[in-house]
C-alpha cells in the first residue's frame, strides 16, 4: 500500500530494520513516519480508521521529536494494542500535535509482521534537500 | 577503515583510523569476518565507542560483531568508574537479554519420538509472539520488587528453587537496583510480561549433548553426552526498552551540560558518578533483575511441562539449572588495566561474561573450572558451552561472543527463503521448530547466521573461553 503522507522505503540492517522517509512538508513527514511504523508491525490496509486518539510531543530539537513521536505509538501498541491508520499532523517548534484513526489490534499472531521493540536514534537526522524533508530511522527489532 | 593484522584471529582499528579516537578498537576475528564487516558499518560504530570518556585499553569486538546502533552487536567496552560515562548505547534496549541452560535426567533415546509432541506443549504452556501478555499481571508496587529482586522474587513465588538463584550470573539480581528510577511507562509496559519469551530471535531450545570436548569440565556442569537440555533466550520485553528509551533522552538533554561529545546521539552517554548516571545505573540494574525474573518464570514453566509429560522420568527437581548469562548490560567490575587492578564499568552488548577460574563472583561448584560460557547458535545448528578463562580476563574484559552473530538482514532472509519451506529443510535434518507465524521462521532461518563452529572456534583457538560441549537443537519454540 502506498504512503498518502510522502514516500517510504524499508531498508535492510543487519538484524533491525531501517525505514527511508521523504515528505513534502514535516508535518506529512512525521505522519509518514507513523504510518511506516504502523506498516512494519502489520499490514496497515487492514487498520480500520475506528478510533480516534490524539498524541502530543514537546522536544528539543526535531530528531529528538521524531523518537518521542515513534516512541509514544510504539508504547500505546504493547499497552493498549492500538495501531493507527491515518495521522493527520502539525509541527511547529518541534512541537507535534497528531490526530489519528486506527483500531484495537485484534490481528492473529501471524497476522503481524514484526515486533517494532524501539526506536533508535543513530544515524537518525532530519534534513530538507530542495524543498523534500527526508530521514532515515532505524527500528528495534 | 584502516585495520592492522595482529595475530592469527586478532585485528587492531588504530586510534588514528578515525578522528576523536582515544583508545585503539581490537576485533576478534577470522579472514571472512573481516571481510564482511568491512562492508557493514560496524567498525564505524567500534570507532565510535572508543571515542567515549574514559575508555580504557581498548572497544573490543567479538566475531558475531555486526551492525547494531551505538555499541555494534558483539561489542565491549570498558570506561573508568572514577572519571568515565556510562551509556546505554553501550547496553542496548533489551537490557539483560541473556541465555540459561537447563539439563534435564532425560536422554536423546528417550525423547526422539516426542519431539513434536513436547514443543507443541511447550509452545501452548509459553506466552509468545508479538505483543504477548503472561500469566502472571502484576500490580506497580509488585513490579517494584520484582525489579529490586530479580529471580528471587520468582524462587520466592514458587517457581523454581534457591539453588537456581546460585547459578545465574549476580545470582539473578543485581544490587543497587533502582525500582524508583524506573519510568511509569516502563512499568506499564513491563506489567503483564513477566514470563514472556518475546518475539524476534528470542526462544526456547530443546537440545542434545552431541559433544563432549572435556569430560572434567562438562562433569562439573552436570553434562553428559546425549543428555538432553533446554536453552532459554529471553530478556527484559517491554520493560528494558523502555528505560533505554527513557534513558537516551535523559542523556542526549544532559550530554552538553557535561561538555561531552560523542560522534553517534545512540552513544549519549554522561559522568557515571554523575546524578543522571547512578540513576541510569540504577535503572538498568532494575530492568536486568526484571529479565532475571523473567527466565526464573520460564524455567518454572518448562519444568512443569517436562514433568507433566515424562513423569517420573523428569520431575521438576531434576531440571537444573547449569548457568544463566547475560548478553547485553553494563556491570561495575575489576579488571587489569596498564598492569593494575582498576574498577571499570563494563558495557556488553551482544557479549558474553565469560569470567576464568577463582573470580570471586562465581559459585563454588565452578571456581575451578571458570564460568559456563553459553554460546546459542542458529536454530539448524548447534549451541556450545565453553569454559571461561584467565585469557579472557586478560584480554577482553572477561567477555566472550554471544551467539553466532547475523550476516543476513531480516528482509534478506525473506527472500533467501523465497520458495523455499524452513521449517521443512529443519525437520528433514531432525529439528522441529514451532513459531507463531512463518515469517519469524524465516527471518530467524539458519543461513540468516554466520556459521557457529566458526565463530566459537575463533573464541578457543584465542583462549578467551575453551570448548566444553556441543549442543544439538531437536526442538524450537521461536517467539
Amino acid at each position: 500500500m502506498k504512503c498518502p503522507y510522502g514516500t517510504v522505503k524499508e531498508q535492510d540492517t543487519t538484524a533491525d530494520i531501517a525505514v527511508q522517509i521523504k515528505a513534502k512538508s514535516l508535518s506529512n513527514l512525521f505522519s509518514a513516519a507513523g504510518w511506516a511504523y504502523t506498516n512494519l508491525v502489520a499490514d496497515i490496509s487492514k487498520i480500520k480508521p475506528d478510533v480516534n486518539q490524539t498524541v502530543c510531543c514537546q522536544s528539543d530539537d526535531l530528531t529528538m521529536l521524531m523518537v518521542d513521536w515513534l516512541a509514544e505509538l510504539i508504547f500505546i501498541f504493547e499497552t493498549k494494542q492500538l495501531l493507527f491508520s491515518k495521522f493527520d499532523t502539525i509541527v511547529k517548534n518541534s512541537c507535534l500535535q497528531t490526530h489519528m484513526a486506527g483500531q484495537k489490534s485484534g490481528l492473529k499472531p501471524d497476522e503481524y509482521r514484526m515486533d517494532i521493540k524501539a526506536v533508535t536514534w543513530h544515524g537518525l537526522e532530519i534534513t530538507n534537500k530542495q524543498g523534500l524533508y527526508q530521514t532515515r530511522i532505524i527500528f528495534d527489532v | 577503515m584502516k585495520l592492522e593484522r595482529t595475530g592469527q584471529y586478532q585485528w587492531v582499528l588504530p586510534v588514528n583510523a578515525m578522528p576523536d579516537m582515544r583508545v585503539p578498537g581490537v576485533v576478534f576475528a577470522n579472514e571472512s569476518i573481516i571481510q564482511t564487516i568491512r562492508k557493514d558499518g560496524s567498525l564505524r560504530q567500534l570507532a565510535n565507542a572508543t571515542t567515549l570518556p574514559g575508555v580504557q585499553s581498548a572497544a573490543i569486538a567479538m566475531p558475531d560483531i555486526h551492525f547494531g546502533y551505538g555499541l555494534p552487536i558483539g561489542g565491549i567496552v570498558a570506561t573508568d568508574v572514577k572519571d568515565g560515562v556510562i551509556t546505554p548505547g553501550g547496553v542496548g534496549y533489551d537490557i539483560n537479554c541473556g541465555v540459561r541452560l537447563l539439563v534435564t535426567p532425560l536422554d536423546a533415546h528417550m525423547i526422539s519420538d516426542e519431539t513434536e509432541k513436547l514443543v507443541n506443549k511447550l509452545s501452548c504452556a509459553i506466552p509468545c509472539g508479538v505483543g504477548s501478555s503472561g500469566k502472571i499481571h502484576l500490580k506497580t508496587s509488585v513490579i517494584r520488587r520484582v525489579l529490586n529482586s530479580g529471580a528471587e522474587w520468582a524462587v520466592q513465588r514458587g517457581y523454581g528453587t534457591a539453588d537456581d538463584l546460585i547459578f545465574c550470573e549476580a545470582s539473578g539480581a543485581m544490587e543497587g537496583a533502582d525500582a524508583n528510577a524506573v519510568s511509569d511507562r516502563a512499568l506499564e509496559r513491563g506489567k503483564n510480561q513477566v514470563g514472556t519469551l518475546g518475539s524476534g530471535n528470542h526462544f526456547i531450545e530443546i537440545q542434545k549433548v552431541y559433544r563432549i570436548f572435556d569430560k572434567e569440565k562438562a562433569g562439573i556442569y552436570g553434562l553428559k553426552k546425549d543428555a538432553i537440555t533446554i536453552m532459554i533466550h529471553s530478556g527484559s520485553r517491554g520493560l528494558g526498552h523502555q528505560v533505554c528509551t527513557d534513558f537516551i533522552r535523559t542523556m542526549a538533554q544532559a550530554i552538553n551540560k557535561y561538555g561531552i561529545r560523542v560522534p553517534d546521539r545512540q552513544l549519549a552517554c554522561v559522568p557515571l558518578n554523575s546524578s543522571e548516571g547512578q540513576m541510569y545505573l540504577g535503572a538498568m540494574k532494575a530492568a536486568a533483575n526484571f529479565a532475571w525474573a523473567n527466565r526464573q518464570c520460564l524455567t518454572h514453566w518448562v519444568r512443569e511441562e517436562l514433568a507433566d509429560y515424562f513423569g517420573r522420568l523428569c520431575p521438576l527437581e531434576q531440571v537444573k539449572l547449569v548457568y544463566d548469562v547475560a548478553h547485553n548490560i553494563v556491570k561495575i567490575e575489576t579488571h587489569t588495566v596498564d598492569k593494575k587492578a582498576k574498577t571499570v564499568a563494563v558495557h556488553r552488548k551482544g557479549a558474553t561474561r565469560a569470567f576464568g577460574p577463582n573470580q570471586p563472583e562465581l559459585p563454588e561448584k565452578y571456581k575451578k573450572t571458570g564460568q559456563p560460557v553459553l554460546i546459542p547458535g542458529d536454530m539448524g545448528t548447534a549451541s556450545y558451552v565453553l569454559a571461561g578463562t584467565d585469557k579472557a580476563m586478560q584480554q577482553s574484559f572477561g567477555s566472550a561472543c554471544h551467539g553466532a552473530g547475523r550476516q543476513l538482514s531480516r528482509k534478506a532472509a525473506l527472500r533467501e527463503a523465497r520458495n523455499r519451506s524452513i521449517q521443512q529443510e529443519l525437520k528433514s535434518k531432525g529439528v522441529y521448530v514451532w513459531a507463531e507465524g512463518k515469517r519469524t521462521i524465516n527471518e530467524e532461518m539458519p543461513d540468516a547466521y554466520k556459521n557457529i563452529h566458526d565463530i566459537v572456534s575463533i573464541i578457543h583457538e584465542t583462549g578467551l573461553a575453551e570448548y566444553v560441549a556441543e549442543l544439538q537443537p531437536i526442538g524450537v519454540i521461536k517467539g
